[in-house]
Protein backbone atom coordinates (compact mmCIF):
# COMPACT_ATOMS: atom_id res chain seq x y z
CA UNK A 1 0.00 0.00 0.00
CA UNK A 2 2.53 2.65 0.86
CA UNK A 3 4.48 1.53 -2.12
CA UNK A 4 1.79 2.63 -4.11
CA UNK A 5 0.87 5.92 -2.58
CA UNK A 6 4.56 6.43 -3.07
CA UNK A 7 4.18 5.94 -6.81
CA UNK A 8 1.15 8.00 -7.00
CA UNK A 9 1.82 10.89 -5.37
CA UNK A 10 5.54 10.86 -7.74
CA UNK A 11 2.76 10.50 -10.23
CA UNK A 12 0.47 13.34 -9.13
CA UNK A 13 3.24 16.16 -7.95
CA UNK A 14 4.23 15.32 -11.56
CA UNK A 15 1.12 16.09 -13.35
CA UNK A 16 0.39 18.62 -11.51
CA UNK A 17 3.83 20.50 -11.93
CA UNK A 18 3.44 20.01 -16.15
CA UNK A 19 -0.39 20.60 -16.26
CA UNK A 20 -1.78 22.87 -18.75
CA UNK A 21 -3.15 24.88 -15.82
CA UNK A 22 -1.29 27.10 -13.81
CA UNK A 23 -2.87 26.47 -10.57
CA UNK A 24 -0.05 26.35 -8.43
CA UNK A 25 2.15 29.35 -10.38
CA UNK A 26 1.77 32.65 -8.10
CA UNK A 27 3.48 35.85 -10.00
CA UNK A 28 5.32 33.65 -12.52
CA UNK A 29 6.84 31.70 -9.85
CA UNK A 30 5.74 27.41 -9.72
CA UNK A 31 6.34 25.83 -7.15
CA UNK A 32 8.61 22.43 -6.74
CA UNK A 33 6.19 20.04 -6.02
CA UNK A 34 8.82 16.80 -7.20
CA UNK A 35 10.69 19.01 -4.29
CA UNK A 36 8.72 19.14 -1.59
CA UNK A 37 7.86 14.98 -2.40
CA UNK A 38 11.66 14.45 -2.10
CA UNK A 39 12.14 16.47 0.97
CA UNK A 40 9.16 15.27 3.14
CA UNK A 41 10.17 11.62 1.67
CA UNK A 42 14.12 12.32 3.32
CA UNK A 43 12.61 13.53 6.66
CA UNK A 44 10.29 10.92 7.72
CA UNK A 45 10.70 8.10 5.08
CA UNK A 46 14.21 7.04 5.28
CA UNK A 47 16.83 7.27 2.56
CA UNK A 48 16.04 4.29 0.41
CA UNK A 49 12.49 5.56 -0.29
CA UNK A 50 13.79 8.94 -0.90
CA UNK A 51 16.25 8.31 -3.19
CA UNK A 52 14.28 5.96 -5.32
CA UNK A 53 11.64 8.65 -5.67
CA UNK A 54 14.36 11.32 -5.91
CA UNK A 55 15.16 9.50 -8.98
CA UNK A 56 11.56 8.69 -10.50
CA UNK A 57 10.69 12.46 -9.74
CA UNK A 58 14.34 13.36 -10.83
CA UNK A 59 14.68 11.35 -14.35
CA UNK A 60 10.65 12.12 -15.22
CA UNK A 61 11.37 15.75 -14.68
CA UNK A 62 14.17 15.65 -16.80
CA UNK A 63 12.38 13.66 -19.44
CA UNK A 64 9.61 16.29 -19.62
CA UNK A 65 11.57 19.67 -19.45
CA UNK A 66 13.53 20.91 -22.72
CA UNK A 67 16.29 21.63 -20.65
CA UNK A 68 19.69 19.46 -19.53
CA UNK A 69 18.83 15.82 -19.64
CA UNK A 70 20.27 14.51 -16.02
CA UNK A 71 20.02 17.56 -14.29
CA UNK A 72 17.21 16.93 -11.88
CA UNK A 73 18.37 12.78 -11.97
CA UNK A 74 21.88 14.82 -10.48
CA UNK A 75 20.37 16.87 -8.01
CA UNK A 76 17.02 15.44 -6.70
CA UNK A 77 17.96 11.94 -5.27
CA UNK A 78 21.11 14.29 -4.12
CA UNK A 79 19.45 16.53 -1.82
CA UNK A 80 17.22 13.75 -0.55
CA UNK A 81 20.34 11.79 0.39
CA UNK A 82 21.53 14.61 2.39
CA UNK A 83 18.13 15.80 3.61
CA UNK A 84 17.48 11.86 4.88
CA UNK A 85 20.89 12.12 7.16
CA UNK A 86 18.97 15.02 8.98
CA UNK A 87 16.14 13.13 9.14
CA UNK A 88 17.71 9.99 10.63
CA UNK A 89 19.47 11.69 13.24
CA UNK A 90 16.43 14.07 14.48
CA UNK A 91 12.70 13.64 13.82
CA UNK A 92 11.28 16.83 12.06
CA UNK A 93 7.81 16.87 12.86
CA UNK A 94 6.61 20.61 13.70
CA UNK A 95 5.27 21.82 10.36
CA UNK A 96 7.00 25.09 10.64
CA UNK A 97 10.65 23.16 10.78
CA UNK A 98 9.27 21.29 7.88
CA UNK A 99 9.10 24.04 5.95
CA UNK A 100 12.20 25.78 6.87
CA UNK A 101 14.01 22.44 6.00
CA UNK A 102 12.03 22.53 2.84
CA UNK A 103 12.69 26.31 2.12
CA UNK A 104 16.89 25.50 2.96
CA UNK A 105 16.56 22.13 0.24
CA UNK A 106 15.42 24.51 -2.28
CA UNK A 107 17.90 26.96 -2.09
CA UNK A 108 20.34 23.83 -2.38
CA UNK A 109 18.51 22.98 -5.48
CA UNK A 110 18.61 26.48 -6.79
CA UNK A 111 22.29 26.41 -6.30
CA UNK A 112 23.27 23.39 -7.43
CA UNK A 113 21.22 23.96 -10.38
CA UNK A 114 22.92 27.47 -11.44
CA UNK A 115 26.37 25.67 -10.80
CA UNK A 116 25.93 23.03 -13.42
CA UNK A 117 24.27 25.13 -15.43
CA UNK A 118 27.23 27.45 -15.08
CA UNK A 119 29.48 24.92 -16.38
CA UNK A 120 27.55 23.85 -19.01
CA UNK A 121 26.76 25.88 -22.66
CA UNK A 122 23.49 26.08 -21.36
CA UNK A 123 22.20 30.02 -21.49
CA UNK A 124 21.38 30.74 -17.13
CA UNK A 125 18.54 33.70 -16.70
CA UNK A 126 19.41 37.13 -15.95
CA UNK A 127 20.34 38.09 -12.03
CA UNK A 128 17.21 39.69 -11.32
CA UNK A 129 15.44 36.09 -12.48
CA UNK A 130 17.70 34.00 -10.56
CA UNK A 131 16.89 35.46 -7.94
CA UNK A 132 13.00 34.83 -8.41
CA UNK A 133 13.54 31.60 -9.47
CA UNK A 134 16.01 30.31 -6.57
CA UNK A 135 14.80 33.00 -3.19
CA UNK A 136 11.74 33.44 -4.08
CA UNK A 137 10.45 29.50 -5.14
CA UNK A 138 12.52 28.68 -2.20
CA UNK A 139 10.14 30.71 -0.02
CA UNK A 140 6.99 29.43 -2.08
CA UNK A 141 8.05 25.98 -1.58
CA UNK A 142 8.77 26.28 2.15
CA UNK A 143 5.48 27.88 2.59
CA UNK A 144 3.78 24.99 0.79
CA UNK A 145 5.66 22.91 2.74
CA UNK A 146 4.59 23.68 5.72
CA UNK A 147 0.92 23.04 4.44
CA UNK A 148 1.44 19.96 1.94
CA UNK A 149 3.99 17.85 4.65
CA UNK A 150 1.45 17.34 7.14
CA UNK A 151 -1.40 16.53 4.73
CA UNK A 152 0.75 13.67 3.28
CA UNK A 153 2.12 12.63 6.40
CA UNK A 154 -1.69 12.29 7.55
CA UNK A 155 -2.25 10.43 3.97
CA UNK A 156 0.18 8.13 4.95
CA UNK A 157 -0.94 7.27 8.45
CA UNK A 158 -4.50 6.43 7.49
CA UNK A 159 -3.04 4.56 4.53
CA UNK A 160 -1.13 2.51 7.34
CA UNK A 161 -3.97 2.21 9.85
CA UNK A 162 -6.63 1.03 6.82
CA UNK A 163 -3.83 -1.77 5.92
CA UNK A 164 -3.64 -3.22 9.96
CA UNK A 165 -7.77 -2.81 10.27
CA UNK A 166 -7.13 -5.22 6.94
CA UNK A 167 -4.41 -7.44 8.41
CA UNK A 168 -6.83 -7.92 11.32
CA UNK B 1 29.59 -7.57 6.37
CA UNK B 2 25.85 -7.36 4.77
CA UNK B 3 24.83 -4.42 7.79
CA UNK B 4 28.02 -2.97 6.14
CA UNK B 5 26.83 -3.16 2.71
CA UNK B 6 23.26 -2.36 3.52
CA UNK B 7 25.08 0.86 5.62
CA UNK B 8 26.77 1.92 2.23
CA UNK B 9 24.05 0.93 -0.10
CA UNK B 10 22.26 4.87 -0.19
CA UNK B 11 25.44 6.77 -0.74
CA UNK B 12 26.77 3.65 -3.11
CA UNK B 13 23.01 4.42 -5.49
CA UNK B 14 23.95 8.20 -5.13
CA UNK B 15 27.35 7.86 -6.70
CA UNK B 16 25.74 5.91 -9.57
CA UNK B 17 23.22 8.07 -10.16
CA UNK B 18 25.50 10.76 -10.31
CA UNK B 19 27.87 9.16 -12.50
CA UNK B 20 24.77 8.60 -14.58
CA UNK B 21 23.40 12.30 -14.48
CA UNK B 22 27.19 13.40 -15.52
CA UNK B 23 26.90 10.69 -18.24
CA UNK B 24 23.70 12.33 -19.76
CA UNK B 25 24.45 15.87 -19.50
CA UNK B 26 27.83 15.21 -21.32
CA UNK B 27 26.46 13.19 -24.17
CA UNK B 28 23.75 16.15 -24.64
CA UNK B 29 26.85 18.81 -24.14
CA UNK B 30 29.04 16.71 -26.58
CA UNK B 31 26.30 15.79 -29.05
CA UNK B 32 23.90 18.78 -29.20
CA UNK B 33 21.20 16.20 -29.69
CA UNK B 34 19.11 14.94 -25.89
CA UNK B 35 19.77 11.46 -24.98
CA UNK B 36 16.04 10.11 -25.90
CA UNK B 37 16.17 6.26 -25.90
CA UNK B 38 13.67 6.05 -22.62
CA UNK B 39 12.16 9.45 -22.92
CA UNK B 40 10.39 8.95 -26.38
CA UNK B 41 7.88 5.62 -24.49
CA UNK B 42 7.60 8.15 -21.21
CA UNK B 43 6.61 11.17 -23.15
CA UNK B 44 4.20 9.36 -25.49
CA UNK B 45 2.39 7.72 -21.88
CA UNK B 46 2.73 10.93 -20.37
CA UNK B 47 0.96 13.09 -23.54
CA UNK B 48 -1.65 10.38 -23.52
CA UNK B 49 -2.32 9.86 -19.72
CA UNK B 50 -2.24 13.94 -19.79
CA UNK B 51 -4.95 14.03 -23.00
CA UNK B 52 -7.10 12.06 -20.78
CA UNK B 53 -6.89 14.10 -17.67
CA UNK B 54 -7.24 17.04 -19.42
CA UNK B 55 -10.54 16.01 -20.87
CA UNK B 56 -11.21 15.48 -17.86
CA UNK B 57 -10.62 18.48 -15.92
CA UNK B 58 -11.46 20.61 -18.79
CA UNK B 59 -14.86 21.24 -17.80
CA UNK B 60 -14.19 22.08 -14.37
CA UNK B 61 -11.33 24.91 -15.50
CA UNK B 62 -14.04 26.30 -17.80
CA UNK B 63 -16.28 26.50 -15.26
CA UNK B 64 -14.15 28.11 -12.84
CA UNK B 65 -12.86 30.71 -15.55
CA UNK B 66 -16.01 31.46 -16.44
CA UNK B 67 -17.70 32.56 -13.01
CA UNK B 68 -13.91 34.06 -11.83
CA UNK B 69 -13.65 36.53 -14.86
CA UNK B 70 -17.32 37.76 -14.64
CA UNK B 71 -15.87 40.68 -12.34
CA UNK B 72 -14.99 43.35 -14.35
CA UNK B 73 -16.31 41.66 -17.58
CA UNK B 74 -18.66 44.86 -18.13
CA UNK B 75 -15.78 47.02 -18.46
CA UNK B 76 -13.56 44.77 -20.83
CA UNK B 77 -16.72 44.39 -23.18
CA UNK B 78 -16.86 48.48 -23.43
CA UNK B 79 -13.00 48.30 -24.33
CA UNK B 80 -13.24 45.63 -27.08
CA UNK B 81 -16.33 47.10 -28.40
CA UNK B 82 -14.43 50.38 -29.05
CA UNK B 83 -11.19 48.18 -29.86
CA UNK B 84 -13.43 46.38 -32.47
CA UNK B 85 -14.64 49.55 -34.09
CA UNK B 86 -11.12 50.73 -34.40
CA UNK B 87 -10.00 47.07 -35.59
CA UNK B 88 -12.85 47.02 -38.15
CA UNK B 89 -11.72 50.55 -39.53
CA UNK B 90 -8.00 49.35 -39.69
CA UNK B 91 -9.26 46.47 -41.62
CA UNK B 92 -10.93 48.03 -44.02
CA UNK B 93 -7.84 50.11 -44.95
CA UNK B 94 -6.20 46.71 -45.31
CA UNK B 95 -8.63 45.33 -47.72
CA UNK B 96 -7.73 48.09 -49.71
CA UNK B 97 -4.09 48.26 -49.82
CA UNK B 98 -4.64 44.09 -50.65
CA UNK B 99 -6.33 44.78 -53.55
CA UNK B 100 -4.05 46.91 -54.61
CA UNK B 101 -0.96 44.27 -53.80
CA UNK B 102 -3.07 42.41 -55.83
CA UNK B 103 -3.24 44.63 -58.95
CA UNK B 104 0.54 45.61 -58.40
CA UNK B 105 1.69 41.64 -58.40
CA UNK B 106 -0.68 40.96 -61.74
CA UNK B 107 1.06 43.94 -63.35
CA UNK B 108 4.44 42.98 -62.50
CA UNK B 109 3.99 39.29 -63.02
CA UNK B 110 5.11 37.78 -59.81
CA UNK B 111 4.88 34.42 -59.00
CA UNK B 112 2.82 33.83 -56.14
CA UNK B 113 4.40 33.24 -52.58
CA UNK B 114 3.69 29.78 -51.80
CA UNK B 115 0.93 29.54 -49.18
CA UNK B 116 1.94 28.16 -45.85
CA UNK B 117 0.73 25.06 -44.57
CA UNK B 118 -0.12 24.99 -41.01
CA UNK B 119 -2.05 22.32 -38.36
CA UNK B 120 -3.21 22.11 -35.12
CA UNK B 121 -1.87 20.76 -32.08
CA UNK B 122 -3.08 20.76 -28.27
CA UNK B 123 -0.68 21.33 -25.93
CA UNK B 124 -0.54 18.68 -23.33
CA UNK B 125 1.94 19.83 -20.75
CA UNK B 126 4.29 22.27 -19.94
CA UNK B 127 8.11 21.98 -18.53
CA UNK B 128 8.27 20.62 -15.02
CA UNK B 129 10.77 22.87 -14.36
CA UNK B 130 10.98 26.63 -13.50
CA UNK B 131 14.31 27.36 -15.24
CA UNK B 132 13.51 26.40 -19.21
CA UNK B 133 10.42 27.19 -21.41
CA UNK B 134 9.01 24.58 -23.10
CA UNK B 135 5.39 22.88 -23.84
CA UNK B 136 4.96 19.68 -24.91
CA UNK B 137 2.13 19.75 -27.85
CA UNK B 138 -0.18 16.31 -28.29
CA UNK B 139 1.20 15.45 -32.17
CA UNK B 140 4.52 14.03 -33.05
CA UNK B 141 6.58 12.49 -36.09
CA UNK B 142 3.71 10.93 -37.18
CA UNK B 143 1.71 13.45 -37.51
CA UNK B 144 4.40 15.00 -40.01
CA UNK B 145 6.19 16.91 -37.15
CA UNK B 146 9.38 17.62 -37.57
CA UNK B 147 12.58 19.34 -35.77
CA UNK B 148 12.58 22.61 -36.06
CA UNK B 149 9.61 23.33 -37.40
CA UNK B 150 8.02 26.63 -36.69
CA UNK B 151 5.28 26.94 -34.13
CA UNK B 152 2.47 29.88 -33.79
CA UNK B 153 -0.74 30.95 -32.87
CA UNK B 154 -3.05 33.25 -34.43
CA UNK B 155 -1.69 36.12 -32.12
CA UNK B 156 1.83 35.33 -32.96
CA UNK B 157 5.08 33.24 -33.05
CA UNK B 158 5.60 30.32 -29.99
CA UNK B 159 8.41 28.88 -30.69
CA UNK B 160 10.07 25.89 -32.48
CA UNK B 161 9.98 22.23 -32.67
CA UNK B 162 12.95 20.98 -30.27
CA UNK B 163 12.26 16.89 -30.02
CA UNK B 164 10.16 14.72 -31.29
CA UNK B 165 8.60 11.58 -30.38
CA UNK B 166 5.81 9.46 -32.38
CA UNK B 167 3.27 11.06 -30.87
CA UNK B 168 4.17 14.03 -28.79
CA UNK B 169 7.06 16.96 -29.66
CA UNK B 170 8.76 19.63 -27.34
CA UNK B 171 8.55 23.26 -28.06
CA UNK B 172 10.93 26.08 -26.85
CA UNK B 173 9.44 28.96 -26.71
CA UNK B 174 10.64 32.23 -27.72
CA UNK B 175 10.32 33.55 -23.83
CA UNK B 176 13.11 30.99 -22.91
CA UNK B 177 16.71 32.39 -22.65
CA UNK B 178 18.40 29.82 -25.14
CA UNK B 179 16.21 30.51 -27.95
CA UNK B 180 17.02 33.20 -30.46
CA UNK B 181 14.71 34.32 -33.30
CA UNK B 182 15.98 36.78 -36.29
CA UNK B 183 13.90 39.51 -36.64
CA UNK B 184 13.28 43.24 -37.75
CA UNK B 185 11.15 46.27 -36.63
CA UNK B 186 8.40 46.41 -38.98
CA UNK B 187 8.32 50.41 -39.51
CA UNK B 188 12.44 50.81 -39.41
CA UNK B 189 13.37 47.61 -40.86
CA UNK B 190 16.00 47.39 -38.70
CA UNK B 191 17.47 44.12 -37.77
CA UNK B 192 18.02 42.36 -34.78
CA UNK B 193 18.21 38.85 -32.67
CA UNK B 194 15.71 38.67 -30.21
CA UNK B 195 16.42 36.35 -27.36
CA UNK B 196 13.72 35.03 -24.07
CA UNK B 197 14.40 36.70 -20.83
CA UNK B 198 11.93 34.61 -19.07
CA UNK B 199 8.86 36.05 -17.63
CA UNK B 200 7.41 35.91 -20.85
CA UNK B 201 9.14 38.61 -22.09
CA UNK B 202 11.84 39.01 -24.82
CA UNK B 203 14.99 41.10 -25.90
CA UNK B 204 16.00 42.23 -29.42
CA UNK B 205 20.40 42.06 -29.18
CA UNK B 206 22.64 43.58 -31.78
CA UNK B 207 20.44 46.13 -32.88
CA UNK B 208 22.17 48.76 -34.81
CA UNK B 209 22.14 52.32 -32.79
CA UNK B 210 21.42 54.27 -35.57
CA UNK B 211 18.01 52.11 -36.18
CA UNK B 212 15.28 54.58 -35.53
CA UNK B 213 13.46 51.93 -33.09
CA UNK B 214 10.13 53.62 -30.82
CA UNK B 215 8.40 51.75 -28.21
CA UNK B 216 5.41 50.29 -29.63
CA UNK B 217 6.75 49.26 -32.68
CA UNK B 218 5.76 45.57 -34.06
CA UNK B 219 8.85 43.06 -34.05
CA UNK B 220 8.24 40.41 -37.30
CA UNK B 221 10.55 37.60 -37.89
CA UNK B 222 13.34 38.44 -40.75
CA UNK B 223 13.15 34.88 -42.02
CA UNK B 224 17.10 34.52 -41.82
CA UNK B 225 17.82 31.53 -39.65
CA UNK B 226 15.43 29.18 -42.09
CA UNK B 227 13.07 27.90 -38.87
CA UNK B 228 10.51 30.88 -39.37
CA UNK B 229 9.10 31.79 -42.36
CA UNK B 230 9.37 35.96 -43.07
CA UNK B 231 6.78 38.34 -41.63
CA UNK B 232 5.31 36.27 -38.62
CA UNK B 233 4.17 39.11 -35.94
CA UNK B 234 6.50 38.72 -32.95
CA UNK B 235 5.58 41.39 -30.20
CA UNK B 236 6.16 45.09 -29.63
CA UNK B 237 8.71 46.89 -28.50
CA UNK B 238 7.94 48.07 -25.00
CA UNK B 239 11.57 49.73 -23.99
CA UNK B 240 14.71 50.59 -25.42
CA UNK B 241 17.70 50.88 -24.01
CA UNK B 242 20.27 52.92 -25.81
CA UNK B 243 24.06 53.32 -23.94
CA UNK B 244 25.98 56.01 -24.27
CA UNK B 245 28.68 53.93 -26.03
CA UNK B 246 28.63 50.92 -28.69
CA UNK B 247 27.53 49.69 -31.55
CA UNK B 248 24.29 48.27 -30.65
CA UNK B 249 21.13 49.14 -28.72
CA UNK B 250 18.77 46.81 -26.98
CA UNK B 251 14.50 46.72 -26.91
CA UNK B 252 12.66 44.84 -24.57
CA UNK B 253 9.68 42.94 -26.41
CA UNK B 254 6.27 41.78 -25.79
CA UNK B 255 5.35 38.91 -27.36
CA UNK B 256 1.99 38.66 -28.60
CA UNK B 257 1.18 35.65 -27.21
CA UNK B 258 0.38 35.02 -23.86
CA UNK B 259 2.51 31.74 -23.22
CA UNK B 260 0.57 31.38 -19.36
CA UNK B 261 -2.94 30.90 -21.48
CA UNK B 262 -0.88 28.83 -24.20
CA UNK B 263 -3.62 25.59 -25.01
CA UNK B 264 -3.98 25.29 -28.75
CA UNK B 265 -0.84 26.09 -31.05
CA UNK B 266 -0.14 26.07 -35.50
CA UNK B 267 2.49 24.06 -36.61
CA UNK B 268 3.73 25.47 -39.81
CA UNK B 269 4.89 22.65 -42.36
Amino acid sequence: MKKFLTIGLVFAALFIQTTSFDFFTFRGIKPDLGLILVIYFALLHGPITTIGAGIAIGLLEDILSGGLMGLNLFTKPLIGYLFSLIGHQVVVVNPVNQGVLVFLGSLLNGGLTYLILKVTPVIIPGKALLFKLIFLQAIYNGLLGVILIPILQRLYCSSHKKRKSMVR
Amino acid sequence: MPKTKKKYKPLITIIVIAMLAIFLMTVQIRTGQRPTFIARHIIHLYSSTHKLANYAIHPIIELWETYAWLIGIKQDNIKLQTEVDRLKEINNHYLEYKKENQRLRLLLEFKKEASIVVFPAQIVGKDPSSWFKTVIIGKGADDGIEKNQAVVTHQGVVGHIIEVTPKAAKVLLISDQNSSVAVIIQASRAEGIMVGVQQGRCKINYLARTAEVREGDVVITSGLGGIFPKGLRVGEVTQIKKKTYGLFQDAEVRPYVDFSKLEEVLIIR
